[in-house]
């Protein structure tokens, strides 16, 4: 064999270096699975949202009930605009709340207040709108 | 890194330090960007591979011709390559974490996202700040190479804080007039800003003392912990001058909310104390 033809010496590393790198391989792996695992079995679905209001809390002004929005869909959400209507002593109350994005398959949290030290009551939540990508 | 000599462990984790340095003086600006927050979670995982193997492809290219020496085989390459994307997407993770950008409140194809997207750009300043940030071959043996100051030092503690300024103003003006520094603050616990503090201390004594920093030997000849203190003391209460001031002077954050000017200012004193450590180095033309 030719000194040409001598293979290249394995690479020279100590024992911290070997280790960063099983470690950056162990988490590149880890990364390229994920995402290719959401490009495979993601959908095409469009964003599905769905509304879900929590306990309100009356213990003083405004009243807050919390408001949690999953979107069941494939697709993110952009400026999500929530709505919520209730009734009070008779009058028709309106509150909204908006969310930057709302990414697919995530819940995001937040709250919407009315005015008053009475617990609107036939609350409907909606969404008024939002904007695709 | 760079494998085409042996390092010791003592040497490699100064490279490391330097590539950690070098992918946070690419990335910072990046990193309090709410549009690239936003675009991870809205870009494709298809995209993001694409991204990412790219990433790699320039990566390989950059050690092949700059990053290593020109007989690294492409074993050696490739291998710094990973190690750069393998930090990248860690130091990525960590600052999106301390700045509350990624916690459990999101899924984890949200935080891979991010981490992806933000990671990149990291992974390509750690290829560079290892490659080029780094003691000179012929004089600066940096850091604490051999415990001893280097011959013909130019410590000067005034005009070394001067310096100090100046980069933290540098690094901190990229940042303080933007809405992200509200967003941060406000959303940031006091652990939050706990961990930042103590993130920025250590980024900058990783910096001037152990990463073997180009210029940090002749700048910087004493190694004792008492003139350590003074130095990374110093160059933080720089940082947090220059933080509070660029706040104050653009506006950026109300004054009569004392806490969240607090908050905001210790936010952007990271950014600041990176320009008070490794852009001070920078700064100065090694002798």
């Amino acid at each position: 064999m030719s000194p040409t033809d001598t293979p290249p010496d394995p690479p020279k590393k100590n024992p911290l270096e070997w280790t960063i790198f099983g470690l950056s391989l162990a988490i590149l792996a880890g990364v390229l699975g994920i995402l290719a695992h959401e490009a495979l079995t993601g959908g095409d679905e469009p964003a599905r949202l769905v509304l879900e209001l929590g306990t309100p809390l009356a213990d003083h002004d405004p009243i807050r009930i919390p408001i949690r929005v999953t979107n069941e869909g494939d697709h993110p959400a952009i400026d999500v605009r929530i709505e919520v209507r209730g009734t009070a002593d008779g009058e028709t109350l309106r509150s909204e709340v908006s969310f930057d994005y709302v990414s697919a398959r995530s819940t995001r949290a937040g709250w919407v207040g009315f005015p008053g030290e009475t617990i609107p009551s036939a609350l409907r939540p909606r969404v008024v709108g939002y904007t695709d990508p | 890194m760079r494998v085409s000599h042996e390092s010791t462990v003592r040497q490699s984790l100064r490279e490391y330090g330097r590539g950690v340095a070098g992918g946070l003086i690419f990335a910072l600006p990046l990193l309090f960007t709410m549009e690239i927050w936003d675009a991870a979670l809205m870009i494709s995982p298809e995209h993001l591979l694409l991204y990412l193997a790219a990433t790699f492809c320039l990566l390989l290219l950059y050690n092949r011709y700059a990053g290593l020496r020109g007989d690294a085989s492409f074993a050696e390459v490739a291998i710094d390559s990973v190690e750069e994307l393998g930090l990248g997407l860690v130091v990525s993770f960590a600052i999106l974490a301390l700045l509350g950008r990624i916690g459990v409140e999101h899924t984890w194809p949200e935080i891979i996202h991010r981490v992806v997207m933000e990671g990149m750009t990291l992974a390509i300043g750690v290829s560079v700040g290892t490659a080029q940030l780094g003691a000179s071959e012929s004089g600066d043996s940096g850091g604490m190479d051999d415990d001893e100051p280097d011959c013909g030092v130019t410590y000067h503690y005034p005009a070394q804080s001067a310096i100090a300024l100046c980069g933290a103003v540098l690094f901190a003006a990229n940042i303080a007039p933007t809405e992200e520094v509200g967003k941060i603050a406000r959303e940031a616990s006091v652990g939050a800003l706990v961990a930042i503090l103590a993130f920025s201390l250590l980024l900058g004594l990783g910096v001037l003392y152990f990463a073997a920093f180009r210029g940090s030997n002749h700048h910087l000849p004493e190694r004792e912990w008492t003139w350590m203190t003074r130095e990374i003391i110093t160059a933080y209460a720089a940082s947090l001058a220059a933080s509070g001031s660029m706040l104050f002077l653009f506006g950026s954050l109300p004054a009569a909310a004392p806490g969240l000017f607090v908050a905001g200012t210790i936010v952007v004193a990271l950014p600041a104390m990176l320009g008070a450590s490794a852009g001070r180095l920078l700064l100065q033309l090694e002798p």
